[in-house]
């Protein structure tokens, strides 16, 4: 976008930001560009937003809605009144439209006239400022529509996939319209729904209730997301690569974990016995006993949590996974924005030791045995009080994003290799067919207790856990002094910092359950598959693609989405055939040294 | 069997690879994800390839030299016609996922171009093919033993490295020629490819005559390159325009 021209509308994503009797609105981006930082569009114009008789920059609280809470995106639409030679312009509001938290309703409300509404029911409402007309709509795959309206659902959703454009530069001519006949084109517009969104805007003076027609619709949504898939996908690529990495490593270099030396108290039954039929009934016996564990649980933690019991709920359970798209906030009334699946830990008495810092004791005494470094009882006790100080500060405070990551990469990495070390053969790969089942069932299912974790986090608008989750992002809202009360204590220590681009709040995470168990496979496949290591390769790159696949999944439905099942299926079709298949016919051609 | 030969072999076997990487891929997202899909497809093929051959393996006589043998050469003849399928299958698959990415983006434009996708999709097939011939081999490198010591050729890690390095450059250069034909219908490029490919993987059956496997391999590897850096539409003026106008390019910039 080269300029902005003056006495055109425009239409702002804004971010609201409460500071005592006024609220100062940060722009979040230009709807119809992605890639807007604070204040700027992307070709460098600066916005400054502003309001008759108050602050420049800032809205009198009074003319906010009252239930439009601190953080939100809401669509703003903007008068530009100035052209600045630096580009800076300044824009009058002229309107609001606010996606409300519940059910899906859109709500505007417009200063200069007295139109508000929302959609309730059907899917597409206009929005009348006095010069302008905004079209809102609901995601069709959403909500549940009336009978009425079923037939019109495929259009919307064809609808739905065009491409939007939402604004252009040019000054075309659309023909006058009065107020009266307003409605008459809103009915029109209902009709006419599958045409393709060439949206107009119209730069003569408002005064001549002149009328363009913006659309916003969700698929401008659907495409921003979908536009940084691929940037999502790597972001998550690093730190679960990285996660192998170490354990891998480990495994090869630290024989001690290869040693079979004892079980968990969770796989009571052991795997030396005489017969395969009694082998295999022990392993799926020590399935059914760990996944029962698993979802006692996480039960448990759902309780907790729907019960606010916040203080207690980090620290036992620092073990979960999730996978979770988050949208940006403006686009919250639509489909469900951050959902969550949830998988405990099951190792309790790890539990307390998976502070970072007590797990590396035991690892930290492995390495030096191996690579024969001598160390003094001071020293160690010196550096890992450190590294656990800093490791629970980092997580459950604040703390430098990178260190964070680091932290919650070692964690998955120790919890990965506990569970190499101590899971007997046979119960370790059915252990991880059966957890990617529940996961499947926990999170897709209705009354799954992670679905209802994610719904609870959604309604109440606040991350889970920072101990469970990773993310490559930080929070990036600024708590103010005066906020909410009603906030919980715990969702403000969740923030940690501020980060300056907010597009960039359209994250992916994902839990840490999902590190360690494909961290498992892994390191499984590195530790007994004959000491080969192209299996460990094709595990490797099996669970990638599986991540993909399930963020890709992810971008298309946009809704919680267990992130094992696929990467495991994956997983262990690759561990199986390569060990079984590949390996002697890859020792064959490399004994002769043939080449394919 | 030293750390020098292991890290020799491994700069040898994947150094270019790795620079490759580094310096064209790494940056952008999309190519990195393109790049372990092909490494993906590879391995799918090289799964159902391997398969086959146990499955022969498993019902012929175990005892039989010469027929193990020739089962051997089948299942390579197998495997490489069956890479070839799954780079077809691959081409399709991204096909069809540029249309997604040309519907998406704002512009009208895919972010990414064929070219780039051929180029990117042969370097994953030329990675996930030389790292599953080569790590094994570089791993055993590091512990102890003796080359060769039942008489058989002394130099294996490096005949083989260098045996890696060229299939991996050819697997890139093949990646361009193979998407290039199915693009414009060019059906004699692809059975070019095909055969040049059964040609490479049949000249290695001479090991441990290396003469007659590494420098045919690695004439046909330039050749290869040369052939796909024409049809990619470069020429030696285009290379003599990257040398010395590059400055000339860096101004401009500046100055707009």
């Amino acid at each position: 976008m080269g300029s902005c021209i003056k006495d055109k509308f425009y239409i702002f994503q804004v971010e609201v930001i409460f500071s005592q009797s006024y609220v100062s609105a940060k722009l979040v981006g230009l709807a119809s560009q992605p890639g807007c930082h604070n204040g700027r569009t992307e070709g460098g114009c600066c916005w400054d937003l502003f309001f008759p008789r108050s602050h420049y920059g800032s809205i009198p609280l009074m003319v906010l809605p009252y239930e439009y809470p601190q953080g939100k995106l809401g669509i703003f639409v903007l008068w530009n009144r100035s052209v600045g030679d630096l580009g800076y312009y300044q824009g009058e509001l002229q309107g609001i439209v606010i996606p409300s938290l519940k059910g899906f309703h859109l709500t505007w409300k417009c200063f200069q006239c007295a139109s508000t509404g929302s959609t309730p029911d059907s899917g597409l409402k206009e929005a009348r400022f006095p010069a302008l007309v905004v079209r809102v709509r609901r995601r069709v795959d959403e909500i549940p529509w009336n009978t009425g309206s079923m037939n019109t659902s495929t259009d919307e959703e064809e609808f739905c996939n065009e491409k939007t454009a939402l604004m252009s530069a040019e000054s075309p001519s659309v023909p006058l319209y009065d107020d009266g006949r307003g409605s008459q084109r809103a009915k029109e517009s209902q009709t006419v729904r599958h045409r393709s969104s060439s949206s107009q805007i119209n730069n003569t003076d408002r005064e001549d209730h002149s009328s363009s027609r913006v659309s916003v619709t969700d698929s401008e949504v659907e495409e921003l997301s979908l536009k940084y898939g691929a940037k999502h996908v790597i972001m998550l690529f690093v730190p679960v690569t990285l996660c192998m990495v170490v354990v891998v490593a480990t495994i090869k270099s630290v024989s001690f974990y290869s040693t079979k030396n004892g079980q968990l108290i969770y796989t009571p039954f052991t795997e030396d016995t005489d017969s395969v039929g009694q082998r295999l009934l022990n392993s799926v016996l020590n399935t059914l006993i760990m996944i029962s564990v698993i979802v006692v649980m996480t039960i448990l933690l759902v309780l907790l949590y729907k019960y606010r019991c916040y203080k207690v709920c980090p620290t036992p359970f620092s073990c979960a996974g999730s996978c979770y798209h988050d949208q940006p906030k403006w686009a919250q009334a639509q489909c469900s924005k951050a959902t969550m699946r949830l998988l405990t830990d099951a190792r309790i008495c790890m539990c307390v030791h998976n502070q970072p810092g007590t797990p590396t004791i035991p690892r930290a005494k492995e390495v030096f045995k191996t690579y024969n470094v001598a160390m003094d009882y001071p020293t160690v006790a010196l550096i890992i009080w450190n590294f656990g100080v800093v490791g629970m500060i980092c997580i459950h405070w604040k703390g430098p994003l990178q260190l964070q990551q680091a932290y919650l990469i070692m964690i998955s990495a120790l919890m990965a290799l506990v569970f190499i070390k101590y899971l007997p053969e046979w119960s370790a790969w059915v252990i991880l067919g059966a957890i990617s089942i529940y996961d499947l069932v926990a999170v897709l299912c209705p009354k799954g207790p992670l679905r209802m974790l994610v719904e609870l986090a959604q309604e109440r608008n606040e991350p889970i856990f920072p101990a469970l989750i990773y993310s490559y992002e930080e929070a990036c809202n600024n708590r103010p002094e005066d906020g909410d009360l009603s906030r919980n204590t715990a969702a403000s220590e969740n923030r940690v910092g501020a980060v300056e681009e907010l597009e960039e709040e359209r994250g992916v995470k994902l839990g840490l359950g999902d590190f360690i168990f494909y961290s498992v496979l892994v390191g499984k496949a590195a530790a007994t598959a004959s000491g080969d290591w192209n299996t460990t390769l094709a595990c490797f790159v099996a669970i990638l693609i599986g991540l993909c696949l399930t963020l890709l999944l992810l971008a298309v439905f946009k809704k919680a989405l267990p992130a094992l099942p696929i990467s495991i299926t994956f997983g262990l079709i690759f561990y199986f055939s390569t060990d079984y298949l590949v390996r002697p016919f890859m020792d064959t051609l490399a004994e002769h040294q043939f080449y394919i | 069997m030293t750390v020098a030969v292991f890290f020799g072999c491994t700069f040898i076997a994947f150094g270019p690879a790795f620079a490759l990487f580094v310096f064209t891929i790494a940056r952008d997202p999309l190519r990195v994800i393109i790049l372990i899909a092909g490494a993906f497809f590879w391995l799918l093929s090289l799964l159902m390839s391997s398969l086959v051959w146990f499955i022969a393996m498993k019902a012929s006589n175990n005892e039989d030299y010469q027929l193990q043998r020739g089962l051997l050469i089948f299942g390579v003849m197998f495997s490489v016609i069956l890479q070839e399928v799954f780079r077809f299958a691959y081409y399709k698959l991204l096909r069809k996922a540029m249309e997604g990415l040309v519907a998406l983006s704002e512009d009208d434009s895919s972010p990414i171009s064929v070219q780039q996708m051929a180029y990117v999709a042969g370097l994953g097939y030329g990675i996930m093919s030389g790292a599953f011939s080569m790590i094994n081999i570089l791993a055993d490198s590091l512990g102890p033993g003796t080359v060769g010591i039942h008489g058989e050729s002394q130099y294996y890690f490096l005949t083989s490295a260098f045996m890696t390095m060229a299939i991996t450059l050819l697997h890139t250069f093949w990646g361009v020629l193979f998407f290039d034909g199915c693009e414009k219908k060019r059906w004699w490029m692809i059975a070019v490819v095909v055969c040049l490919h059964l040609l490479v993987s049949g000249l290695t059956f001479l090991n441990p005559v290396y003469e007659g496997s590494l420098p045919p391999a690695y004439i046909i590897t330039v050749a290869m390159g040369v052939w796909a850096f024409l049809s990619s539409g470069g020429s030696l003026e285009s290379i003599r325009n990257s040398l010395t106008c590059s400055k000339s390019s860096v101004n401009s910039q500046v100055g707009s």
